[in-house]
């Protein structure tokens, strides 16, 4: 028995610590002088912190669960005595049945008691004060949220499902536009236990088919990540470019942005000639 | 039908013996179980500080225990390893 007794320990533990790789639960028989320790306890994992936590968790448990006893033997005493642990309790008690408790209350003068009120009234005195209560701060967010008159009375309405948006002071639109810099870098990723919970191993991978799918990049992806993710900031920069939310990041000294159609100068056949005779005139100046 | 009856350390020394036979009913209270064999082998110092184990299984006190010829019920007295 103590020995299946330490195979669900084991158990457990690899139930309540994941990480552990090596259990291993040494406890000695017979006689054990002092000084001597009559137990080893070896748990390896990555990190320290589970294994500490495992074995402190581990040797709890031996000493609670797992039937082995001991004797204390004394010199020149006869009656060697049974030890017992202080973990020891025997384990599901019974249930205790439920004793209504008796109120012994002490005598009091009737002049000095101020509530005299059976318990009944004192309960729906409470009931009645919380209703109130209730209405009335449903009727103070009808007077904020709702854009119509308390009076009027409607079954099928409520502050939450009624209200209307009004536009606050200072804001422009109905959209929010912020730009973040982050100026740390990754910075909920600290927590390994975090990424090894949350983000599949193939994270970067479904990340990235996420974000292509969002942003309706459906022709075919190049191979190199570093390629993919040029695509996906190209498109992302287009859509910016054409959402007029985006107005106030709009790059003005960028020639690309509000070109200005020049027109180009026509030339009469009488201007062309006499341009070309200057030229050529030019021309022979330079050579003689 | 007989179950078979072990004894763990100062259990055996108060019952005298560590393995015996005893005749119980197949369906049975843990609370009656415990009661017969404590009466049966003068276990009425340590009655409030023992467990009864069933086939090397921890038995819920609050339970009807089923059993069968040949069980083997330990009675665990304060565990003190470690």
């Amino acid at each position: 028995m103590a020995i299946t007794s330490l195979q669900k320990i084991c158990a457990e533990i690899r139930e309540r610590w994941s990480s552990i790789v090596n259990i291993a639960i040494y406890h000695r028989l017979g006689a054990v002088p002092v000084k001597e320790a009559s137990i080893v306890i070896a748990i390896s994992s990555p990190h320290r912190n589970e294994a500490l936590n495992a074995t402190q968790w581990c040797i709890e448990n031996v000493k609670e669960k797992v039937p082995i006893w001991k004797k204390e033997f004394y010199e020149n005493d006869s009656s060697p005595e049974w030890k017992e642990n202080k973990e020891y309790e025997p384990i599901p008690k019974p249930p205790q049945p439920s004793e209504s408790q008796e109120v012994v209350i002490p005598y009091t003068p009737v002049h000095l008691i101020q509530i005299k009120a059976s318990r009944e009234e004192i309960e729906g005195r409470i009931e009645r004060f919380m209703k109130r209560k209730r209405d009335e701060i449903n009727r103070c967010n009808i007077k904020d949220f709702c854009m119509r008159d308390i009076d009027v009375e409607c079954e099928e309405s409520c502050a939450r499902i009624d209200s209307v948006l009004i536009k606050r002071k200072d804001s422009k639109g109905h959209l929010q536009v912020n730009r973040v810099y982050n100026a740390y870098c990754y910075r909920d990723q600290n927590d390994t236990e975090y990424l090894e919970k949350y983000i599949p191993p193939n994270g970067i991978e479904e990340r990235v088919k996420t974000l292509e799918h969002q942003l309706s990049l459906t022709t075919p992806v190049p191979r190199n990540i570093y390629e993919r993710l040029k695509d996906l900031e190209d498109r992302l920069l287009h859509l910016e470019s054409i959402s007029p939310e985006y107005m106030q990041f709009w790059d003005r000294d960028n020639p690309g942005f509000n070109k200005t159609f020049k027109k180009k100068k026509t030339f009469h056949l009488e201007e062309i000639d006499r341009l070309i005779i200057d030229l050529e005139n030019k021309r022979s100046k330079q050579f003689n | 039908m007989p179950k078979k009856i072990l004894t763990c350390y100062s259990a055996r020394e108060l019952a005298g013996c560590s393995e015996t036979f005893l005749d119980v009913e197949d369906s049975i209270l843990y609370a009656d179980l415990l009661e017969i064999i404590v009466k049966s082998y003068s276990l009425e110092d340590i009655k409030n500080n023992v467990i009864l184990a069933v086939n090397e299984e921890y038995s819920n006190t609050s339970e009807r225990i089923l059993l069968k010829t040949g069980d083997e019920i330990a009675i665990i007295p304060p565990i003190s390893g470690g």
